[in-house]
């Protein structure tokens, strides 16, 4: 008799999902998918609204990564102005992302994540996660909270203490940097690169003890997005799109995200309301793609900051071509979070970065938008259409996790193949296959465009769809 | 030091703002306090609640009549099952204690809401009962200063 799984819902990611896993009639996995059960529908009640108020609106589709919708949408609202934003403006957006950037990937490696790694996958579920952390290893749930709370002071310090800060506008930010906000960044940067650094180390040295979860946890072939520079450099906040292959091939290089719709397609599944995205010239289900940390760190030819260097190419002895275990995301997440540190140092001690010039004033010039960034968990497109009078009246989202729809159901395939057994419900079993979709970060609030969040359900279901069993946390 | 209020909710979620809307002028009446606005508590809170001489956790409730009052305090907790990226008060107070070495008096303080739909503004049920949830919040202030945070009135009498 065939049988079904569903892990409903998955926990310690934002929003909420399920997992079935399938069983043919030996009792083996047949197949798995996630399911995300939520809905939003910013797309649509953001039709009628001015183009002006789509930064400060869209910023509220996620509490985690606000900064990351602020920034897609001013540029996509730059681009209905058909303005070149102040090089000052421009920077300053950079750091914001990069602060972002770094209290995201805290919150995911240390808080989330790191319970598994350090507490043990088979470990009772009431002692792993953060609380038992902090009893078992304080050092490193302070370290991730320091972290988290520099990341965080770099977004208030430009964007002020407001959950959705409507700093970033149409044509650049609403105030610049003043002296004694990047004195106040330049105060914390120390420790926080210190916490980076002792992180990575550490982190290499226990990857061996994961070589497990490396060869199961959705290691497979896939192309791989991300934004580069025009000389092919890690970029989070501009630039354009490299796609490259398993190999580490250059598939395609420099596309302008406003032709995004050319080289990607959007495809619906009746089960999720997940959108599943793929590269148009392979087609769908083919043309899977991944983005986010790990992706990024794939196609970029190198990061441009020295520390972030030298990690990058110790990281890429992990691969002969690409890095393709999204296992890696956690290590390529580290990497980043010294980039971004790196990277924030360069820009503060840029001469212009205090400068006052942080605004183009201008009037909709375009009837369409198109803004792009690196949000922590991959790339963040918003498109939008307006009338003359500057009324929003086409609204498209494509969301980083949506994006890595296709390559997590492949994930959620390999290790359940590898670590179920049909026969019982086991909890470690479990614990792997929901820590195979922690590892890309899923940010469902925002993917759905969901209030809510995400405690834990599993069925076995058999051929016939009948429910066989269940458990609950 | 000073005491910390953590504000939660979103308003663009109707009564859902109630947190942010009694954390306003608070300041005001409770000198030194500090309002951290948050639509869902962090781990990295637990520093700001240790730092504190006492803390607040201002927020709407789904249970009750719209409009009730409610003041709870509030002890640590120590690792439970915690499942999802959000932590409860009690944990980020367990937090504090077990990272930063102290969790102060805390107290919960919530009115019940009405309508959480999308969309701004509180219900007029909610609007009402805004001074009460203060001068309730004033009152646990003034006992965590006297070290006696059970010398307070925590609900509303029948």
């Amino acid at each position: 008799m065939s049988e079904r799984i569903v892990i409903d819902p998955v926990t310690r990611i934002e929003g909420h999902a399920k997992i079935t896993i399938q069983l043919d009639e030996a009792g083996a996995v047949k197949d798995a998918r996630f399911h995300v059960v939520e809905f939003r529908g910013f797309e649509k009640f953001c039709e009628g609204r001015s183009f002006r108020e789509m930064p400060v609106i869209t910023a509220r589709i996620c509490g985690i990564c606000p900064v990351s919708h602020l920034l897609a949408s001013a540029k996509a609202t730059d681009a209905l102005l058909a303005v070149d934003i102040p090089d000052t403006a421009r920077k300053l957006r950079k750091i914001a992302n990069l602060g972002q950037l770094v209290q995201s990937h805290a919150l995911s490696f240390f808080h989330l994540s790191s319970p598994d790694f350090l507490l043990g996958y088979d470990a009772d579920p009431e002692r792993r996660n953060v609380l038992a952390l902090a009893e078992s290893h304080p050092e490193v749930a302070r370290d991730g909270i320091r972290l988290r709370k520099w990341g965080q002071e770099v977004i208030e310090t430009l964007a002020g203490k407001r959950i959705h800060p409507a700093w970033a506008t149409p044509g650049g930010v609403a105030r610049p940097l003043t002296e004694a906000g990047r004195d106040k960044i330049w105060a914390g940067l120390k420790e926080a690169l210190d916490i980076a650094q002792r992180t990575l180390a550490w982190w290499k040295r226990v990857l061996d003890e994961h070589q497990e979860e490396a060869r199961t946890f959705g290691n497979f072939p896939t192309l791989f997005m991300g934004l580069v520079d025009e000389e092919g450099l890690l970029e989070h906040t501009e630039g354009k799109l490299r796609f490259v292959s398993e190999t580490g091939e250059i598939v395609q290089d420099q596309v302008d995200p406003a032709d995004y719709e050319k080289w990607i397609g959007e495809a619906v599944e009746n089960d999720s309301y997940l959108k599943s995205p793929f590269y148009k010239p392979l087609g769908y289900p083919g043309g899977v793609y991944r983005v986010g940390p790990l992706a990024r760190l794939n196609v970029c030819t190198r990061c441009g900051t020295p520390r972030a260097d030298e990690e990058l190419a110790e990281f890429r002895q992990l691969g002969r071509g690409a890095v393709l275990s999204s296992f890696h995301y956690h290590y390529a997440r580290l990497i980043e979070i010294l980039y971004g540190i790196e990277k924030i140092a360069q820009l503060l001690a840029e001469p212009d970065i205090l400068s006052e010039d942080v605004q183009a004033l201008a009037m909709r010039n375009r009837t369409r938008g198109v803004g792009a960034c690196e949000a922590p968990r991959g790339t963040l497109f918003h498109d939008y259409e307006a009338r003359p009078g500057g009324i929003i009246t086409r609204v498209n989202l494509l969301i980083a996790t949506g994006q890595n729809n296709l390559a997590m159901n492949r994930t959620v395939a390999q290790i359940a193949k590898h670590f179920v057994d049909g026969q019982k419900l086991r909890e470690g079993m479990l614990n792997r296959v929901e820590a195979g979709i922690r590892a890309f970060d899923p940010c469902l609030s925002c993917s759905t465009h969901a209030a809510g969040k995400m405690p834990l359900r599993i069925e076995l279901v058999d051929a016939g769809g009948r429910l066989i069993d269940l458990a609950e946390r | 030091m000073g005491m910390v209020a953590l504000a939660l909710g979103t308003p663009l979620r109707g009564d859902d703002g109630t947190g942010p809307a009694i954390a306003e002028g608070l300041s005001m009446t409770i000198p030194g306090l500090e309002v951290i606005e948050a639509a869902e508590l962090l781990p990295e809170h637990a520093e700001a609640v240790a730092k504190a001489d006492g803390a607040f956790f201002l927020d709407a409730s789904a249970v009750g009549a719209p409009g009730e009052v409610r003041a709870q305090l509030l002890l640590p907790r120590s690792a439970g099952a915690a499942l999802l990226h959000a932590l409860t008060p009690e944990e980020v107070l367990g937090l504090a204690r077990a990272l930063f070495g102290r969790a102060p008096p805390a107290a919960l303080v919530t009115i019940a809401g009405k309508d959480f739909a999308f969309g701004e503004g509180l219900s007029a049920e909610v609007r009402r009962s805004l001074p009460e949830a203060r001068q309730r919040v004033k009152e646990l202030a003034e006992s965590f200063t006297r070290s006696d945070p059970n010398d307070v009135r925590l609900s509303r009498e029948p």
